[in-house]
């Protein structure tokens, strides 16, 4: 909810690099950002426990 | 190796997972004639701590009326929690997801805690949480949880709004990154001993399970082992109730709802040919405590972030916060039993009330029917919601501007 958010302030193609260790956001973000019209710059990267989501703003 | 990265390092497919888990859920009802519940035996835990201090219990109605004899480790109901909280536990150090998290503001957990009370209150006023009221109870072809699902969904709604608001939320830690930045990610993986020590666990599991077999104990080895099977599908599955009623609120994010309506589908199927063979339906009063409960227990959930069964497999994680809500939950279900005499709670809301069995009131196959067509139309109108319900935009029914894009690569 709070990477919405902060999706819904930027500009159009900025980054928001999101690092989140739940595991539950690894199906939730991904899907949640697309559904709302962003683009996930890459498939979401594991280290260790985290993980680590690029969005870009597309308009 | 493949095939274990295929289980363990990627999340399963929600639908397979709650599928498998209404399949399960309608054999352990075969085996042993009760539901998969967690909340009462939490209810039976506040019990035997109250009695730790001393406290007089064996007068106090709600406890009689839920059977208080013995210990957890001796009750069906105690090895289905026991092997829930070891089976995702397994799970989480197999696929080397354990990790101490704290959550980054300190409020969430003052913030877990009192959504664990108001979530065991309302729970257990409904004589059920996610689980036995909901999941297992449309199953079972109560009428009362269909009153609990319509009143959850309600309640959620309410959470949602609460935790929407500024003084719930705080700040968050986000700040936009260079394109520099963005290539200079952290690298290298470490071995792990997490696998290890679930080996380990696995192991000593199994020898427990081996012994109640062999003492004669096939009740609990049977609870252990379905407890364990519920535990690894949840987790896997990352099955939580609280998203599939939140997610929609607040994103329109429908995919747990939509997984959960199929499970329940199956679990119904399967269910319903015990129930014609004889084996007697579990029908809980469907009375004015069911909708207040089930509203409790929908803001409670969204305010601590999970439901009963979605705090168990996240505390497994290694999420401090789903302590708190787990501790929260022992409080609001003990509070309630308390309530449940002493405060006229049963008088007032319960009594007069009857069990409705779908089954019975319209016959075995409208019944069957009809509640498989209701589990249907929840199905359609969560996927409708999902493709209409924006983010900070509302519900738009024409389809303007603001499509997905397909992803590049």
């Amino acid at each position: 909810m709070q990477t919405l958010d902060a999706l819904q302030t930027m500009r159009a193609s900025q980054i928001l690099h999101v690092i989140a260790d739940c595991p539950q956001s690894f199906q939730t973000v991904p899907q949640e950002v697309v559904k709302h019209g962003y683009e996930l710059l890459r498939e979401p990267d594991r280290y260790g426990q985290d993980i680590h989501f690029y969005i870009r703003v597309l308009r | 190796m493949r095939f274990y990265q295929k289980i363990f390092q990627t999340y399963w497919n929600p639908y397979v997972a709650i599928s498998l888990a209404g399949v399960l859920s309608a054999l352990y009802f075969g085996a042993t004639g009760t539901v998969w519940a967690v909340t009462g035996e939490f209810t039976r835990l506040g019990g035997h701590v109250l009695q730790w201090f001393g406290v007089d219990t064996s007068k106090w109605a709600y406890f009689n009326l839920i059977k208080m004899q013995g210990s957890p480790l001796t009750r069906t109901d105690g090895w289905i929690v026991i092997g829930m909280l070891i089976g995702a536990l397994i799970t989480v150090l197999l696929s080397n997801s354990f990790k101490i998290r704290v959550p980054q503001q300190k409020r969430r957990l003052l913030q877990g805690f009192v959504g664990g009370v108001i979530a065991g209150f309302g729970a257990r006023l409904a004589l059920g949480c996610n689980l036995a009221a909901f999941f297992s109870g449309v199953p079972q072809f109560s009428f009362h949880a269909w009153l609990f699902m319509l009143a959850t969904a309600a309640g959620t709604y309410i959470g949602v709004k609460i935790v929407m608001t500024k003084w719930w939320r705080g700040k968050p830690n986000l700040k936009p990154v260079s394109q520099a930045q963005l290539q200079a990610t952290p690298s290298g993986k470490k071995r792990s001993v997490q696998p290890w020590v679930g080996l380990i666990v696995i192991l000593v599991f199994l020898a427990i399970v081996i012994t109640f077999t062999i003492q004669g104990k096939h009740l609990l080895a049977v609870a252990a082992l379905a407890g364990l099977g519920f535990g690894i599908l949840i987790e896997r599955g990352q099955i939580c109730f609280t998203s599939a009623f939140r997610d929609q609120w607040i994103s329109g994010r429908a995919v747990m709802t939509k997984a959960i309506a199929v499970g329940m589908i199956v679990a119904t199927v399967c269910t319903f040919f015990y129930i014609h063979n004889g084996i007697p339906a579990l029908i809980k009063p469907a009375a004015p405590s069911t909708l207040l409960g089930g509203l409790l227990f929908g803001i409670g959930i969204v305010m601590a972030g999970g439901c009963e069964t979605g705090m168990m497999y996240r505390m497994m994680e290694g999420q401090v916060l789903y302590i708190f809500v787990g501790l929260g939950n022992l409080v609001g279900a003990t509070l309630l039993a308390f309530a449940w005499d002493h405060l006229g709670f049963y008088n007032t809301l319960v009594q007069g009330w009857q069990p409705i069995n779908l089954l019975k009131s319209w016959g075995e196959t409208v019944g069957l029917l009809g509640t498989l067509a209701m589990l249907g139309l929840w199905w359609l109108s969560a996927h409708w919601w999902s493709r209409h319900y924006k983010f900070g935009r509302g519900l738009q029914v024409k389809s303007d501007a603001f499509v997905a894009r397909p992803m590049k690569e």
